[in-house]
């Protein structure tokens, strides 16, 4: 108790600008407050609390009844877990607000489990903050031996952590160009694809693409077509793209000009596949069949 | 029409072999730099255990977030990625060194290629739980070596022990070798 006494007492005597954040862990059984010794004892394991925020961790001093404090620089921070020795009992991640120079109340974190043995399992547990700091404040000031003033600062669920954001590297870039041959029996065209993955990368279940076009079309008469055409797509269960694209049609030597548009359907792999394309263009609605290869992917699934 | 036949062939043996196989085969595993300042190493080795063909070759692992959040997010260590021959190598021989965010991980799944569409090697659910590795604070893990056995037979669900050894002497020496001159040195003494 006294040795509880001095870390208290350590923890709070240390220069600002750093804070304190303080409050009480309570673990329940059911609906029944569970000691904090019943809980080490059956998980084999310290009860901890901790907040991060970057690479800095910094623990907090727990005592017997699960009132805790922690001296931390001031800023905001994320509490993520109840930590069980190597194991912990994650609960939905929370923000949380140390203030400079001033006792952060962070009113009674209660975790409850069905039962204590399923700490650590991530199941069926519920993590609630109640606000009795009113209550509390004089109690953790007077604990902690703090002068300084005391306000609540309650975490508050805090968004998903931003993930390192996604790099797409040339050669992913370069997986986007793709060559396509198709025709409906009266028409020839190659057309030059580019797919840029907006969501996920490219060929991943679920990504969504922008698929851009530079075509050359040829028909039974004199002339040929330049066309180009954009619109998004998506990729189903990794199997099937599907496209939409509008575009126009500029006609030489006696070509027809006009507007372009194509629902695309594309089974196969993101490397290669088969293009079954219904269009509709000045001259009526034509399905054309073909097949596209992009190159650099092949070329990459190679070396 | 001898070209068509090449190239066929070539498309069709894909999944058997690359170019860069003699040259992959010497790249050594390579830990990377953190991506950011809440990442952590996950350093561990998987083993499968002998089936009737001998043990199986895996060469991608996927490991699934499972918090905290409800989002659920795979990471994966996979020797079939694209231009793999000049990417960091994040899995040799059934060890793997990939980056990831605070969380708690199960191991997913396993996968072997070959012809055609890769073999899946599910893991059910009590297996999953079995994997779960906690990485609260960043830092480097070592989760040792994980061996997939099939104590009911080949076609049962997969089980999972783990070998204690983590943080071996020799699993230490590897691990320091492998992260010599980056970041995360200062976290494996």
């Amino acid at each position: 108790m006294t040795a509880q006494l001095l870390l208290w007492l350590a923890a709070a005597a240390a220069p600002p600008p750093d804070g304190l954040w303080a409050g009480r862990l309570a673990i329940y059984e059911g609906r029944a407050l569970a000691p904090l010794r019943r809980v080490q004892e059956i998980v084999r394991a310290p009860v901890g609390l901790s907040l991060r925020r970057g690479r800095a961790v910094y623990d907090a001093q727990l005592d017997e009844e699960g009132f805790f404090v922690l001296r931390a620089p001031a800023g905001t921070y994320r509490l993520e877990a109840v930590g069980l020795g190597s194991r912990a009992e994650l609960v939905p991640p929370q923000d949380v607000e140390v203030r400079p120079s001033e006792l952060s109340c962070a009113g009674t974190l209660a975790l409850s489990v069905q039962r204590l043995e399923y700490l650590g399992q991530g199941t069926l547990s519920r993590f609630t903050v109640v606000d009795d700091c009113a209550r509390m404040l004089p109690f953790l000031r007077q604990r902690a031996g703090w002068p300084g003033p005391g306000k609540v600062h309650l975490p508050r669920a805090a968004p998903p952590e931003e993930e390192a954001p996604r790099v797409l590297t040339a050669a992913d870039l370069l997986c986007g160009l793709r060559a396509e041959a198709s025709t409906n029996g009266t028409e020839l065209a190659f057309r030059g694809w580019y797919i840029y993955p907006i969501l996920q990368t490219v060929g991943a279940p679920g990504a969504i693409t922008i698929h851009g076009s530079l075509g050359r079309v040829t028909g039974p008469s004199a002339g040929f077509g330049g066309e180009f055409s954009v619109g998004p797509g998506v990729n189903v269960l990794g199997l099937v793209e599907l496209a939409a694209v509008a575009g126009v049609r500029f006609g030489f030597d006696g070509f027809p000009t006009g507007p372009v548009g194509a629902v695309i359907v594309r089974p196969g792999f993101y490397g290669a596949g088969f293009d079954l394309r219904a269009q509709w263009t000045s001259a009526g609605p034509a399905v054309f069949v073909g097949v596209d290869l992009a190159p650099f992917f092949l070329v990459g699934a190679v070396l | 029409m001898r070209c068509w036949i090449c190239a066929l062939v070539v498309a069709a043996s894909a999944g058997c072999f690359r170019l860069t196989d003699p040259f992959y085969a010497f790249k050594s595993l390579e830990a990377g730099e953190p991506p950011g300042p809440g990442y952590s190493l996950l350093y561990g080795t998987v083993e499968m255990s002998q089936g009737l063909f001998g043990a199986p070759r895996v060469d991608t692992i996927v490991l699934r977030r499972v918090g905290p959040g409800s989002k659920r997010a795979l990471y994966e260590a996979s020797e079939g990625i694209l231009f793999r021959a000049f990417r960091r190598r994040i899995l040799k021989q059934g060890t793997f060194a990939i980056h990831v965010p605070v969380g708690v991980y199960e191991l997913d799944h396993l996968e072997s290629s070959g012809l055609g569409r890769p073999t899946l090697w599910p893991l059910n659910d009590e297996t999953r739980v079995a994997s779960r590795i906690y990485v609260l604070r960043p830092g480097v893990y070592d989760l040792g070596t994980l061996r997939i056995t099939a104590p009911d037979g080949p076609f049962r669900p997969f089980h999972i022990e783990s070998m204690g050894d983590a943080f071996s002497a020799p699993r230490h020496d590897a691990l320091k070798a492998l992260v010599a001159g980056t970041e995360w040195a200062a976290d494996v003494p």
